[in-house]
């Protein structure tokens, strides 16, 4: 009997962890879409500022050619 | 241990459940036949070819001469939850897979009782489960695997969720089923390895 409830117990526990997690991971899967979707082209553009290279096809930007660092 | 060992009802059970683990893995593999051909992946239909069906009822005999409830509401579990796999193809039988599914499992529990079918259905779904966790990496061609619709981990607690149910609703034959489910994959491991070595001898030399 004890050993049945100490079962019952454990199944509802996990079903309450999984709903939890299942939740929460897709919740944050899309948050971090969103988030990475803002953060991404400030994120090239101060690249792009720093070094002067385009981060996407790596194009010296000041001398107009192909930067040696690729 | 030893009431279990010289218990015949607890050792009938037990080899029930292994003979009809043997029959869902050939079932499986014989549904998965053209698919595996496709993938090189190893499949028991390659080595028994023609003999594969009268081998899977020879088992499924002894299986249910051994314990027929087990063996057969085993074997309808697995049955509903292959067909559940195609909820809305249309099978042979002119129903959709939905609905073979739903019948299998109204008839095993007209037969059989709700214990004795959910047990069954709760075993083999956590099995699934747990095999398509296992087959994460390799399994990149299926659109089949649960791992890939639920998520891996969802998937992997899900499967201990329904492998507990089974413990708490018929302890020695999820039990039975866990240790069948090892034993099977070692023996079918084992008997590719000596086959592949038979076939290609120079590549497992070199």
């Amino acid at each position: 009997m004890i050993f049945k409830t100490i079962l019952l117990i454990l199944i509802l526990g996990l079903s309450v962890f999984l709903l939890g997690y299942a939740i929460g991971r897709r919740i944050g899967k899309k948050e971090g879409f969103s988030e990475g979707e803002a953060i991404i082209p400030m994120e090239l553009k101060r690249k792009l500022m720093e070094n002067g290279i385009c981060p996407l096809c790596h194009q010296d930007c000041n001398f107009l050619k192909i930067s040696p660092k690729i | 241990m030893w009431p279990i060992i010289f218990n015949p009802f607890a050792l009938k059970t037990f080899l029930s459940v292994f003979l009809t683990g043997m029959v869902v893995k050939i079932m499986d593999d014989y549904m998965d036949m053209e698919f595996d051909e496709l993938i090189k992946k190893d499949n028991i239909t390659r080595i028994l070819r023609l003999g594969t069906l009268p081998y899977a009822l020879f088992i499924f005999s002894l299986a249910c001469i051994l314990n027929p409830p087990t063996a057969i509401s085993l074997f309808f579990a697995s049955f509903s939850t292959g067909m559940a796999g195609n909820l809305n193809a249309k099978m042979p039988s002119g129903l959709y897979g939905y609905q073979e599914s739903i019948l299998t499992i109204i008839m095993a529990v007209v037969l059989f009782g709700a214990v004795e079918t959910f047990s069954s259905l709760f075993l083999i779904i956590a099995i699934q489960l747990w095999d398509d966790y296992a087959d994460y990496r390799t399994d990149i061609y299926s659109t089949k695997n649960w791992a890939f619709l639920l998520g891996k981990n969802e998937c992997l607690l899900l499967g201990i969720i329904f492998f507990i149910s089974s413990l708490y609703l018929d302890f020695f034959k999820a039990l039975s089923g866990i240790f069948s489910l090892g034993a099977i994959v070692n023996i079918i491991n084992l008997w590719f390895h000596n086959v592949n070595k038979l076939e290609k001898p120079d590549e497992e030399a070199a």
